[in-house]
This record gives structure tokens, sequence and C-alpha cells, in this order.
């Protein structure tokens, strides 16, 4: 039963992902661009660019040009880049590990940030502290996240010295030895402390822009979570028993409040990993997003195809993973 | 509990490192440069640029951004002399000298010179070089032209150290055109024997191993490339013109990929880029303003232009002189750029050979003269035409603007239509006919070298299978100019090419417009003052020769 139940949601991640290969690959393809003119460069005669064209595979029919694409996708092969001239898959496997990093970082933030605010702002409801949260939350909502990014940049490198600009590590600092490409936990791994604190230093600020709205977000939902579970009659129970305010909201409460912040954690890492591609651009962090940016620009078809086919799959995976975990937790849901 | 927390961490890591790619060093000195990092500011040139184009191969990329790297890991025979545009001084040549119609010239190769790779320069890898620039067919024309289309048989090897160059004509100007940074430099012949690929018996020229490896013999090497973020550079140990020469050449080039141009205005502030692109009037006037920085105030050989699509209204040339003379030149030089870019006064860049000394027609912002034109050729009031042009470059933007307030006082809408640039690239380097372009498209061209013939044809000569007219996007065409290019391009009689000259500007400009050329830009580069031996030279636009560079 919970087989056929994984093995369903699988086959829905398949046709989806089957889905946005075709759309991405068309979308790509009816905007009228010419890559082979674009990379020839201004000075290239024609039969030079007919022959790159050839090259890159952008000749033929748009069906063939799909198919040869799909043959060379189950076979796990990307493409060429037009841009970088790197197989995309290495390209990938290169930036990926910075956006994941940095979004990771964000999230952590933006939890760690947001959930003990949105709590307190619940707990402590009308007081101060809850205007602040409220303040904060409609802060993060309403300032765009490039404004906060040049803001950021300007104040904590330019005015205040405390911060550096774009890169993972400083000028001269060798990176860690790669074992997951993220350098903090690299340089963790190995032992490497003063390469982790230059990872973190450059770390800081594109992770706490990033959360700056996500941070908003979990501080509403927890706090709007938390007040509808205060109002519940056995948290009045609990107070009737005698247990200590702080007692009944941290040990009967937040456990509760906290399963509508989980249900929208999957769409966070969305947004997080979305948002990277301007964070990125405007703070320099070399990831997939600038790469992706990089390649729009550059109508670079199997790159732009590439990113969006690999930050689908961990979206749609990243959804197919809580509805298979919904499933395990209630089991009406898996007949649906 | 700690046991299951370190647990969970290897687990993590291992999973991650699944999708991990392993970063290798670029180049065998990269590992070098991992063990001993220079800590050493004064003897580091960094340079923040808004994007990190690293295709190192100079037989195949063209962009500005890209010539750059060019320029620290390759050569050519010979250079521009400082700032000169037309005095050109030996590199790799150490000597050359023509016959006596200048029709073959010989080139005394310089002895002891080796590639990166420690293949040795000679005659025979300046010829392979040559071979492989015309083969690529990317960068080939300067090469062709002077070889009549037959590199093969005309550039002969005579000895180990000396190339005789066969042009079949009389060409005074084939040091000139060699001293462009475009399609001139040398690549290591051992390294196209090693790394090319091939394909039903055609070589790649080892294409795909010069995108991210260098084998030159241009005074830096690759210390690191880490894509989308730096590209550095490090002294080449065995360069042949040596480090000893008193000046304090930097050890190591750091060049950066800044997309934000507020950050690179922050980073040259504070001191921790030396050299930056500065796109915005305001950034460059303000810095220029602290007395840091060191510009030019020379134009580029450079034109930004609104090309004119003969269709429509625009067949009758009286109506594109009424469109030149509603644009304000002053005002757009002077107030919306800032004074950062000169006026047009020439459809090539006035400052080159072919430009100076013409005392050709020139339009001022006249109004009434313009709608007495319209009037003449009977366009009704009223009457839309578009100007297209592509995104990221600001001052096509504001040229269409400036028109588009010109135009509106005389009767005439402009739709201005952006398109991102490789949408704007298919239609002008596309095949659609004249009747489905836009009346007008912002262009900008520059010449490899100080050469009219070498300005003009790709741009006004009429468009055919030939490889004339490579950038006509508009596809503009009129036989008497493409007589006269073609006779530019074998005259050597200074009186006969100045009468040439003088009559291409007068069709150009007034008789049969070709396009509205608004303004000369000038550099955009801000260097700071501890930095000397740039020499500013308008043919080499955003690029540096950095063997010369160095800290005071």
């Amino acid at each position: 039963m919970i087989a056929q139940f994984v093995l369903r949601r699988l086959l829905g991640l398949l046709a989806v992902l089957a889905a946005i290969s075709v759309m991405t690959f068309v979308l790509a393809r009816v905007v009228p661009k010419d890559p082979a003119r674009l990379i020839a460069g201004p000075r290239a005669n024609q039969q030079a660019v007919e022959a790159l064209r050839e090259r890159l595979g952008l000749n033929g029919t748009i069906v063939e040009q799909y198919v040869r694409y799909i043959g060379g996708l189950l076979r796990g092969d990307l493409g060429l880049s037009f841009s970088t001239k790197r197989p995309v898959l290495q390209d990938i496997r290169t930036f990926l590990p910075a956006t994941a990093e940095l979004t990771i970082a964000a999230l952590l933030i933006s939890l760690l940030l947001g959930l003990p605010i949105g709590i307190a702002s619940a707990a402590w409801k009308d007081s101060p502290l809850d205007y602040a949260g409220r303040f904060l939350s409609t802060l993060g909502l309403s300032l765009p996240p490039f404004w906060v990014a040049l803001v950021g940049q300007l104040a904590g490198y330019y005015l205040l010295s405390l911060l550096p600009v774009g890169g993972r590590l400083s000028q001269g600092m060798p990176p860690p030895p790669t074992l997951t490409g993220f350098y903090v936990l690299d340089s963790a791994l190995a032992g490497r402390w003063a390469t982790l604190a230059d990872a973190l230093w450059h770390l800081l600020l594109p992770a706490f822009v990033l959360s700056f709205g996500v941070v908003a977000v979990f501080v509403r939902i927890t706090r709007a979570s938390m007040l509808d579970v205060l109002g519940h009659d056995y948290i009045r129970v609990a107070r009737a028993k005698g247990l200590t305010y702080r007692v009944v909201v941290l040990r009967h409460a937040v456990r509760n409040a906290l399963t509508p912040v989980l249900t929208i954690l999957g769409l966070q890492v969305g947004l997080l990993m979305s948002g990277s591609f301007l964070i990125e651009s405007i703070l320099q962090w070399p990831g997939l997003g600038l790469y992706a940016a990089n390649a729009l620009l550059a109508a670079d078809y199997n790159a732009t195809m590439g990113v969006t086919l690999v930050l689908a799959t961990i979206y749609t995976a990243a959804n197919a993973l809580v509805d298979v975990a919904y499933g395990l937790a209630d089991p009406r849901l898996r007949a649906a | 509990m700690k046991r299951r927390l370190h647990l969970l961490l290897i687990a993590v890591a291992l999973g991650l490192s699944a999708c991990a790619a392993p970063q290798q060093p670029s180049s065998p000195q990269d590992v070098a440069a991992t063990v001993a990092p220079s800590d050493d500011r004064a003897r580091t040139l960094i340079l923040a640029m808004p994007s990190l184009p690293t295709n190192l191969d100079p037989g195949v990329a063209t962009s500005g951004a890209e010539n750059m790297l060019h320029r620290a890991l390759y050569e050519g025979l010979v250079n521009f002399k400082g700032d000169s545009t037309t005095e050109v001084e030996p590199v790799l040549a150490e000597s050359f000298e023509s016959n006596a119609d200048k029709s073959v010239w010989t080139f005394k190769l310089r002895r002891g010179v080796k590639f990166s790779d420690g293949a040795d320069f000679n005659a025979e890898a300046a010829k392979i070089g040559y071979l492989r620039m015309v083969n690529i067919g990317l960068l080939g024309n300067t090469i062709n032209r002077f070889t009549s289309s037959d590199p093969q048989n005309n550039l002969v090897v005579k000895d180990e150290h000396t190339l005789e160059w066969r042009c079949g004509f009389p060409c005074p100007g084939l040091p000139q055109a060699l001293g462009t940074a475009y399609g001139t430099f040398f690549v290591s012949p051992r390294a196209i024997q090693e790394h090319q690929k091939t394909d039903n018996g055609q070589s790649d020229y080892a294409q795909e191993w010069f995108t991210n490896n260098a084998a030159g013999t241009g005074p830096y090497i690759i210390e690191t490339i880490k894509p989308n973020e730096e590209v550095v550079f490090v002294r080449n140990p065995n360069y042949w013109r040596g480090w000893d020469d008193g000046r304090q050449h930097f050890e190591r080039i750091v060049i950066r990929n800044v997309p934000e141009a507020s950050t690179r205005r922050q980073l040259l502030e504070k001191g921790d880029a030396d050299i930056a692109l500065i796109s915005t009037v305001e950034d460059y006037k303000a810095l220029r303003a602290t007395g840091n920085f060191q510009g030019s105030d020379k134009p580029l050989f450079r034109i930004n232009y609104i090309t004119f699509t003969k269709r429509d209204v625009f067949k009758d040339p009286r109506v594109r002189q009424a469109v030149s003379y509603a644009f304000d030149y002053e005002g757009y030089a002077n107030s919306v750029e800032g004074g950062l870019m000169r006026r047009g006064t020439s459809p090539w860049p006035s400052g080159m050979s072919s430009a100076v000394g013409i005392k050709g027609f020139q339009y001022t912002f006249d109004l009434e003269k313009a709608k007495a034109l319209l009037q003449e050729a009977g366009v009704p009031a009223g009457a839309e035409l578009t100007f297209l042009y592509a995104t990221g470059y600001g001052y096509y933007e504001r040229m269409g603007q400036v028109l588009q307030a010109g135009l509106e006082q005389i009767g005439l809408k402009l739709k201005l239509e952006e398109r991102d640039e490789a949408s704007f690239n298919d239609i002008f380097y596309g095949s659609r006919p004249v009747e489905e372009l836009p009346h007008m498209m912002g262009y900008a061209w520059w010449p490899d070298y100080d050469d009219f013939y070498n300005y003009v044809n790709p741009v006004f000569h009429t468009r055919n299978d030939q490889n004339d007219g490579l950038g006509n996007g508009a596809l503009y065409s009129n036989a008497e100019l493409d007589a006269l290019i073609a006779q530019s391009k074998f005259e050597t009689d200074p009186a006969r090419l100045q009468a040439i000259y003088e009559r291409a500007h007068q069709i150009l400009m007034f008789e049969d417009p070709a396009a509205l050329y608004a303004a000369e830009p000038q550099e955009e580069i801000l260097i700071a003052n501890s930095v000397k031996g740039h020499p500013w030279n308008p043919i080499h636009v955003k690029t540096f020769d950095f063997y010369n560079l160095y800290r005071e």
C-alpha cells in the first residue's frame, strides 16, 4: 500500500519533469535568438557562424533538436554550455554547491530568527515585543531583496568595513579540499578553521539578505499558528492544572503550532533557490543563480534548460517527499 | 549523542559530495598558488569588471572582456607604440622591412622566445598560428585580406626566424593591421597538436582546450580560474623580456567579476580594486573629482550610432536627413552623457587618420530644417518610426529618448523597442529582408586598427557572401560607396585616398545617410593613480598591456 503510494508519487515526479523539459525546450527556442551569432561575435563571417551552428547542434527542426536533447539527457548529458564551453552538468556541479550552501544558510537563519520571534510575538501578544516582531515581518515582506542587498553591502562593506564583497573566500585564501562543495562544511571537516571563518564571513551578508523575506514569513505563520493553538481548551486546562505559562507555551503550544510552519518549509526552499538568482548577481556569489542569469542573457539554451531541470527536480522532489511524509502520517491521504 | 552528531555530519557530507564537482586546479600553476598565496597587495593588480567571460582562445573570442584576458597571455608580431594608433613597435618580431612597392614584408623573429608550454616560437609557429586563425574563421579576416585569401602560400617560412609575408598587392598598412589585438596572437603549435580533436578529418584546432587553458608567449600565465568569480594570472617566469628592468611589474593580476556597478565603485574607492569599469556618468565624474583616479579625456575609436533602414519613408534620403537634423547632438553628448562623449562628426571615428582633416558636411540640431525636409518629402504628420536597441547598454536607450523628443517636435512618433542582446543580434545579423527590419537600430563599431577600409567595409558595404558588410545590420547599400570602399582597399596614393574619404563622408553623412552618428564615447575605465604605464590608446578598448603596468 505504502509502496504503491510512493511509486505513484515518483511517477508523478517523472511526468512533471518531462513536462518541464518540453516547456523549457520549446520556450527557449520559440524566442527568436541566434546563440551561434552571439558566440561567434560581430567579426565572424557567415560560413563560420554556420559551422558553429552545426557544431552546437542548433540546426535541424525543433523536434530533431528535442530528440537529440532528450537522448543526451537520458545518458546524463545536458549538452555543452554555449557561453562557458563546458558540459552543463559539469557547470552545475561546480555552481550548485555554492547556491545550496547559501540556501541552507538562509533557511537556517530564517528558522533561527523566524520561529523564536513568532513564538514570542504570540506568547506576549500586543506587547512591545509583539509590535517589534510584527514590524520586522512587515519590513521583511515589503522591502525588495535587491535593495536590502545593496544597502547591506553599502553599510557592511563600504561604510563600516565589516564585511567582504563578493566571492566565497578572500583573495589568496585556498579553498578547502572538496568533499561536499560546501566551503563551510568542508573546511570544518578538514579542520581548517581560518578557512571556515573566512567562508562564514563571506556567507553572512548574502545569507542574511536572502533570508530577510523568509524570516518575515516564518514570523507571521508561527505567530498566527501559536495564537490559534493558545486559544484551545487543552491550553486552558494545562494552565488550570497549575503549569507555568512558559511551560505551557514551550511544551504544549509550540509543538502543535509548528505543523503549518513545516508545511511551508518546502515551498520556502523553492523560493530561496529562485531568490538566489537575484542576490547572487548583486552580491557576486558565484553560484547557480549567477550562472543562470548569465546563461539567460547569452541565450545559452542548454545551460538554461539544465538549471531549470535541476531546480525543478529539487523543488518537485522536496514536495514529493512532503507528500510521502503526509501519506505516512495520515493513511487517508494514501488513497488520494 | 556526540557520536551520533558526528556520524550525521559525515553522512550529510558524503551525501552532498555526490553532487559536488571536484575542483581541480585549472593548471599546474594552481598547485603552487594554493600553497603560497601572495599577500602583498601592492604587487597585485586587481581589476573589477562587469562580466568575466572566460574563453581564453585568442582565435575565437572577440569581446573586449575576452581580449583583455588574451593580452596578458598572448602576443603578436608587433604592437602599437604607446598611445599611437599608427606607429607600431616590434614585439615577437625583432624587426620588419618591406620591398620597394611594399607588397612583400619580411619579419625577422625574435630568437629564444618560448611558449609557456615550452614550445619554441619561430616562423613555423607563427604561420601555424595564423593559419589556425583563418581556418577557424571567426577572426581571420585581417590575415585573409593581406594574403589575398591564400595564407598557406603567401605566408612563407624563409628560415627558422624569418617569415615572409606576401600580400599580393602593395600593403603599406600591414604592420598596423598586425598591431591589432584581434586575430593576431599566437598560440603554441605543440598545444594545438596535443589537444586538437578531429571529426571527419576536420581538426578543431584544440578550440575546446584553449577555451579554458592557455599556451602563449605572453608575460603572464594562468594561476586559477574560478568561473563567474575571478581569473588570476601570475608572472610567466620564462618571459622573454624578463622582469628585472627596474620597474615594479605586478606579480599577480586578479580580474574579478563584479556585475553590480555600485560595487565596482565601492571597490575602487576603498582601494580593493585598482582598475574598474565605471559605467554611470555620475560615478565616473564623482570618482574623477576626487583626484585619486586617472581616466582618459579623449574619445575612443568608436561611434555609437543609429542605423537607418532604407524602407518606407526612409527610402527618401531627405527623411533620413530630417531625422539627423532632429537629434540634439550637443545636448546628448554634454548633458545626457555628462560630457563623457563627444558629439558625432563623422561616419567613422574622428580620431582616425582618415577622418582627421576632412572638412565634410556636419549636421546641427535644427528642427526647422528637419520640418522643411519632411514637408518636401511629403511625410504625413504623425508617421511612426521604430528604434530597436539591445538591453544592457544605457546609452542606446538614452540616444533613442533624445531622438524621440526631437522627432516629436517635428511631428514624427518614435517607438522605442528594447530586446536582450541575443534577440537583437538575431535581427541585426539575421537574414530578414529590409522590409522586416526596424527603421532604426542602435549600434556601435570600432576598427581593429586605424584604417578606413577596416572600419567602413564591415558596417557600410553592401552585405554579400564575400563577407563584406558583416556588421551592416540595416542592409544599407550604395553602389558608389561600395566602389569607393573597394578602391580604398588597394589604394596607396595619399591624395587619391583623401578624395575617397571625402566622397565617402559626403555620401554617408548627407547624400544617402546610412546612420545618425550620435557620439564618440570616452573610455569608461578608471585607474588608481598609483598604477602607472597605461597609455590610453583609443584602439585598445577596455584592455591593458599588463607587462607595462606597474605600481609607483
